[in-house]
């Protein structure tokens, strides 16, 4: 059974038990938030570690305004943004020929096309969303977040994200007409 | 399509989602966190001395700052003629246990008078002063391009894998190697060369490999040859026999060409699994040792369909693991 410790209490060793706490309550989460952002298996396992050592950072001026849950998922947000909008390899270094990068961004869109097959081909149709698409899609049908959690988790008004959801279900009934699969 | 056919559709994608993450979990992420946590509180104690030394020797550090000087100041020199030996043309820092950055890739490109465009790949292991040593090395005639390093770790394994591979100028051809490490030992599995107009992928702990073939690279004795040389695919999984006596799979669903080959990639050479697989989708190809690695079972992908591949240490054991396999057409 899980128990969660208490946050008030101060000191190193009860920072560690919230943080493990918070770990096994919500790492599998975040790593399938950021999965969901970046469709690859180590980037997002990569980013999801990244995550909870911000937590761990952060975790004496967390304020409980928010809950535990909506926090790190902000936290995960803003971690794949970072993560889409810089370099994919930051860890790599090419000293010489460029065309390495790019061969490696080709490799990337290919592990994709692998990814989707390996998950399923209704749940790749969702995944081939546009990210601003797919993201309210997954978090509203498989995470069944509410449009509110939602739009507080994205840092969106809740009419954006029910926008979103609307034409991304039109996106979903143009792919998916005429294609069975279940 | 209506809104409720749709609501359906996306019922199952969720099943789907479900079934797709059910295979990774979080676990070896809590103690990468807590190893980077405590290596982060160290390098506060320390200060930016302690920083520096605990990544790259201070004189590595020099060299490295050093060759970057003098190629800003020389400009692309490597391709005005011999490269210069030592100097790695390519660098990746990859996590091999549960540190994150605990091992270092070193592409360094060297030409001899016969051939130009080898290169050296060379796999570090950072010690604990921040000390590199070398652990692995291997050499990729003609080879033009560095690939970046992908690391395949079995879930709920001991294991991890680096997969190191370089293409030729022209893309003509490809080298790779997979290099096993556990309990800081390394052990090569894989080793290919030449791999004629090949492309080469490593996807959710599986390598999937594509090569423009002769014709009878498939066949077996008493087979007739095709007339036509073609693409041949080959799907391989590495597999680990774990300290409980089981045996863990890189991936655990794969999909597979009709036609394809999938290679089960082990180190054991004194117990070979028990296997049990559908024999209408799946052939067994070959069983053999000193084959593509020290020991690996070749599967053909015959027939479209699902098969279920069970392997464990003895035939209907309880302790088998299991490899969902859907064949589907070229």
């Amino acid at each position: 059974m899980l128990t969660q410790p208490n946050p008030e209490t101060t000191g190193a060793d009860n920072k560690k038990e919230v943080l493990e706490y918070l770990m096994k309550r919500f790492g599998d989460r975040v790593f399938k938030l950021a999965y969901y952002y970046v469709r690859d298996r180590y980037h997002a396992e990569d980013i999801a570690q990244e995550v909870f050592c911000k937590v761990y950072e952060k975790l004496d001026s967390f304020r409980g305004d928010s809950s535990y849950y909506t926090w790190i998922y902000r936290i995960t947000v803003n971690k794949c943004r970072d993560f889409l909008a810089s370099s994919s390899f930051k860890r790599l270094l090419p000293w010489g020929d460029l065309s390495v990068v790019e061969k490696q961004r080709k490799q990337v869109d290919t592990n994709r096309l692998l990814e989707q097959v390996e998950g399923g081909e209704l749940f790749s149709r969702v995944m081939d969303l546009p990210t601003r698409y797919r993201m309210v899609v997954v978090l509203y049908y498989f995470e069944q977040m509410t449009t509110v959690e939602i739009a507080e988790v994205l840092g969106l008004k809740e009419s954006t994200v029910r926008t979103r959801l609307c034409r991304a279900r039109e996106m979903l009934k143009k792919t998916l007409a005429g294609e069975e699969y279940i | 399509m209506n809104d409720k056919d749709l609501d359906k559709k996306l019922s199952t994608a969720r099943s789907q989602s479900e079934r797709f993450f059910d295979k990774f979990d979080f676990d070896r992420g809590i103690r990468m966190v807590q190893r980077r946590i405590e290596e982060n509180r160290g390098v506060r104690n320390g200060g930016i001395k302690r920083y520096i030394t605990g990544r790259v020797p201070l004189a590595g550090a020099a060299a490295a700052l050093t060759i970057a000087l003098l190629l800003l100041v020389l400009g692309p020199v490597r391709h005005l003629g011999p490269a210069n030996p030592g100097t790695p043309i390519l660098q990746q820092a990859i996590g091999m246990d549960e540190e994150r950055d605990s091992h270092m890739v070193n592409y360094f490109r060297f030409d001899n008078p016969n051939s130009d465009n080898n290169l050296l790949a060379v796999l570090w292991r950072k010690g604990s002063k921040g000390n590199y040593e070398v652990i692995y090395s291997s050499i990729m005639e003609n080879a033009y391009t560095p690939n970046p390093v992908a690391v395949i770790t079995i879930p709920s394994g001991e294991s991890s894998f680096a997969f190191v591979s370089s293409s030729s100028k022209d893309e003509n051809y490809i080298h790779y190697r997979l290099v096993k490490y556990s309990n800081s030992t390394v052990t090569e599995y894989l080793e290919e060369n030449f791999v004629p107009s090949g492309k080469i992928q490593v996807i959710n702990g599986m390598i999937f490999e594509e090569r423009t073939i002769p014709a009878d690279y498939n066949l077996r004795a008493g087979d007739v040859k095709p007339p036509n040389s073609g693409k041949a695919y080959r799907y391989f999984i590495p597999v680990e026999l774990r300290s409980d006596g089981s045996f863990a799979l890189a991936t655990n669903r794969v999909r597979l060409k009709k036609g394809a080959i999938l290679t089960l990639l082990t180190d054991i050479l004194d117990e070979p699994p028990a296997i049990e697989y559908d024999t209408e989708v799946l052939g067994i190809k070959s069983n053999r040792t000193g084959g593509v690695s020290s020991s690996s079972i070749d599967f053909e992908a015959k027939k479209e369909g699902t098969a279920s591949l069970k392997i464990g240490k003895k035939t209907g054991t309880d302790n088998a693991n299991e490899l969902f396999i859907e064949v589907v057409g070229p």
